[in-house]
């Protein structure tokens, strides 16, 4: 074979190989990988108050008042004070209200009164007037209205391997406290987020890491009732109460660190922030089954972006903190 | 002015000389005799040509002895082997010369003439290369025709000699101690293309034409084993070279086709990211072969045709100049620098409606890429390139490098040359 021939098979082949190397990669939009899932984005720098610089989003989450739904976001100024900020989910324009920040871990939710819990306060759903009567305790909230009842679970475990539920009976007094034992394997863990599905169920995330890089642990329960009913072991070991638990391994530090864990639980699946590196992240989605991950997705975006998933898994958004930008995406797997 | 009384003591003078002939000849300083040369040292020597008026007639005669005789002596001293006889030239010029002295056998033909009018002699001495009579050595002089002429002739005759016998050693840088005895030809597919040689220091030869395909070259006396360098060149097209070395046989050259000196190129091509549109290019050659000006326009759809994806539209425009570095135009693959400017528009469905057309500045502060080429005038070739943008409040991109991990768009594709 002539060296010239030999040459251009040699370049020919490289970029055959790097065809067949990343199909991902040949199709990923050079502006970015997302832009395509976009159902919606808005530049959240334009639409702020005068004198506010919009630093940072630390935080998203969907909540209900009433009949109306908010994204919540805790969004950050250049001089560190923080604010919560009510978006419409679908066109993200400014829902008109917003709330001091306060409160740990960031939460937004509506309680067994449907009243809406922003932070440390409680809003009346119709007016989103503050409600002055007794503060909600710090920790997750699940409501049940139905049973009328508010299920709270504080971040810091009771005990060293013991998971604590607080159900209060509407007012945030005298709750009935259940604990059940967390087969850790070992750690220090925290319960990272609760989240009530659309089906009624409830999901309990725990993490076990220093700066959001560490290990997740997850537990479906039929009904956040089932949990506070229960005395068996809460996520992982053997549970009869819930679904197998989920162990995943998570390398995220940053955005863990500020949004509790880089986990989010969906209808679809629990979807945990895997990786990030070089700018790109790699998401992977896992049943509720215990099993090994049903698919993964990788996004070419800022190392400080930031990301939530709607419990229903039809949407999630991404904040571009370069661009300001936040976007509604349709999720990869079509949920 | 002489009378004929007064030449009559000349006459008898030159009767003497003649006789005792190395005598005036060998005024001339002694010069080293080479080594005879087995081939190519024979040589014709042609009888004088003498030309007079008829007062001046046994003069002209024993001059013309004289120098012919001359002529003869300082050829053998150069190592020049002078064949039997002196036949007397023939008509017209030198390819007659070259003619009959290869009928004869000899590989040089040298010819002597002389013309005397009144007092004045006047004489030329040459050789000619038997190939194709190609002048390699000549003298002439013009003196007052007395005694004082025959020293005269006889240096003359010893610097043709010498310039003569330099030659037959032949050129180049062979090894060889033989001369090559044939002429170089040069095939080509390029009608019309100036062959010319290479010489140091000065602007090339034109050597010939290319004409049916072939250039047979003039006579150049190589040493065998000589090197040689030509260059095949036409107008608006790229000089070729090429070399080979003189050897014993016949030596025939093959040309490689010329190659179209680009001033302009357009080019098509994708890339990841974008392979679901095309990019149309010009490029205009500030200098041919190295440095161009271009302009790119591309237009694209970002989709990776997964759940819940709608395209994302994007038009590129680039302007920017680039030049290829170190390697020359004749290497089939060849790297390259450029910087570039664009203005980068992106249309979304997911923006609101009154505001789905995005504009963007990047700059381009440095591309690379490897061309290879194909066939005569086209060529494929892969780019790396990084991006920055500017950040526009109207664009899509906010300020930084455009792109993921890595900040790169590599893209393949194809050119030719207008």
């Amino acid at each position: 074979m002539k060296p010239r021939r030999g040459l251009r098979l040699s370049i020919l082949s490289l970029i055959v190989a790097l065809g067949l190397s990343g199909c991902d990669y040949l199709l990923e939009d050079p502006y970015g990988g997302y832009l395509q899932e976009a159902a919606a984005f808005t530049d959240l720098r334009g639409a702020l108050a005068p004198g506010f610089e919009l630093d940072m989003v630390e935080g998203m989450t969907i909540a209900k008042a009433g009949d109306r739904t908010f994204l919540f976001a805790r969004l950050v100024d250049t001089s560190g004070s923080a604010v919560f900020r009510s978006l419409d989910p679908s066109s993200l324009e400014q829902a008109g209200f917003s709330a001091a920040a306060s409160g740990n871990p960031f939460r937004a939710c509506s309680d067994s009164n449907s009243e809406l819990v922003v932070g440390a306060h409680s809003y009346y759903p119709s007016t989103l007037s503050e409600d002055s009567g007794a503060a909600p305790p710090e920790g997750w909230i699940l409501a049940d209205i139905a049973l009328g009842r508010n299920y709270l679970f504080p971040a810091a475990l009771a005990a060293s391997a013991t998971l604590e539920c607080r159900s209060y009976d509407g007012r945030w007094e005298n709750p009935a406290v259940t604990q059940r034992p967390f087969d850790s394997g070992g750690g220090q863990w925290r319960v990272a987020r609760a989240v009530r599905l659309g089906d009624g169920s409830a999901v309990i995330l725990a993490f076990s890491g220093e700066g959001g890089t560490g290990s997740i642990k997850a537990a479906r329960y039929p009904s956040v009732g089932a949990f506070a009913s229960s005395t068996d072991a809460a996520i992982g070991g053997t549970s009869a109460s819930s679904s197998a638990s989920v162990d995943v391994d998570s390398s995220v530090g940053g955005i863990a660190a500020q949004d509790g864990v880089a986990a989010w639980a969906t209808e679809q699946g629990l979807v945990v922030l895997v990786s990030d590196s070089g700018g790109y992240y790699r998401f992977e989605r896992y049943g509720y089954d215990g099993r090994s991950a049903l698919d993964d997705y990788r996004v070419s975006a800022r190392h400080d972006a930031r990301f939530y998933f709607e419990p229903s898994g039809s949407f999630w958004y991404l904040y571009d903190r370069a661009s300001g930008r936040l976007y509604r995406l349709r999720t990869w797997w079509g949920g | 002015m002489m009378t004929s009384l007064a030449r009559q003591p000349l006459r008898l003078a030159l009767a003497l000389l003649l006789a005792s002939s190395s005598a005036l000849c060998l005024a001339a300083p002694e010069s080293p005799v080479p080594d005879a040369i087995a081939e190519g040292s024979t040589l014709l020597l042609f009888k004088p040509s003498v030309s007079f008026s008829q007062a001046e007639a046994a003069d002209a005669e024993a001059f013309g002895k004289a120098l012919g005789q001359a002529f003869l002596q300082a050829l053998e001293r150069q190592g020049f082997r002078p064949l039997e006889g002196s036949p007397e030239a023939p008509g017209g010029g030198p390819s007659e010369l070259a003619v009959a002295a290869r009928a004869a056998g000899a590989a040089w033909a040298a010819a002597a003439s002389l013309r005397m009018e009144g007092s004045r002699l006047s004489y030329r001495l040459a050789v000619y290369d038997a190939i194709e009579g190609a002048l390699v050595s000549a003298e002439s002089f013009s003196t007052y025709a007395g005694l004082g002429a025959l020293p005269i002739m006889g240096e003359s005759a010893r610097a043709a000699a010498e310039r003569a016998s330099a030659h037959r050693g032949g050129i180049g840088g062979g090894e060889g101690e033989t001369v090559i005895r044939y002429r170089i030809t040069l095939s080509s597919r390029d009608e019309g293309a100036i062959v010319s040689a290479d010489t140091a220091g000065s602007a090339p030869r034109e050597l010939g034409r290319i004409e049916g395909g072939r250039c047979v070259l003039p006579y150049l006396p190589l040493r065998v084993g000589s090197p040689i360098a030509l260059t095949l060149s036409a107008p608006g097209m790229r000089p070729a070279r090429v070399e080979g070395r003189a050897g014993d046989e016949e030596l025939v050259l093959n040309a490689p086709p010329l190659v179209k000196i680009e001033r302009h190129a357009i080019y098509l091509d994708t890339g990841p990211g974008r392979l679901l549109g095309l990019g149309l290019g010009y490029r205009y050659f500030v200098k041919p072969d190295w440095a161009f000006a271009f302009v790119e326009a591309r237009a694209f759809a970002g989709y990776d045709f997964s759940a819940g994806a709608d395209p994302v539209f994007h038009t590129e425009l680039w302007q920017g100049l680039g030049s290829y570095l170190v390697v020359p135009p004749s290497c089939p693959v060849r790297a390259g620098l450029c910087v570039g400017i664009g203005e980068l528009f992106s249309s979304s469905t997911a923006a609101a409606e009154e505001d789905r057309v995005f504009a963007d500045i990047a700059i381009m502060p440095i591309g690379a890429f490897v061309e290879c080429g194909i066939g005569r005038s086209s060529s494929i070739w892969a780019s790396a390139r990084a991006a920055f943008s500017l950040g526009l409040d109207s664009g899509l991109l906010a300020r930084g490098w455009v792109g993921g991990n890595p900040p790169i768009l590599v893209s393949c594709g194809w050119k030719w040359k207008l």
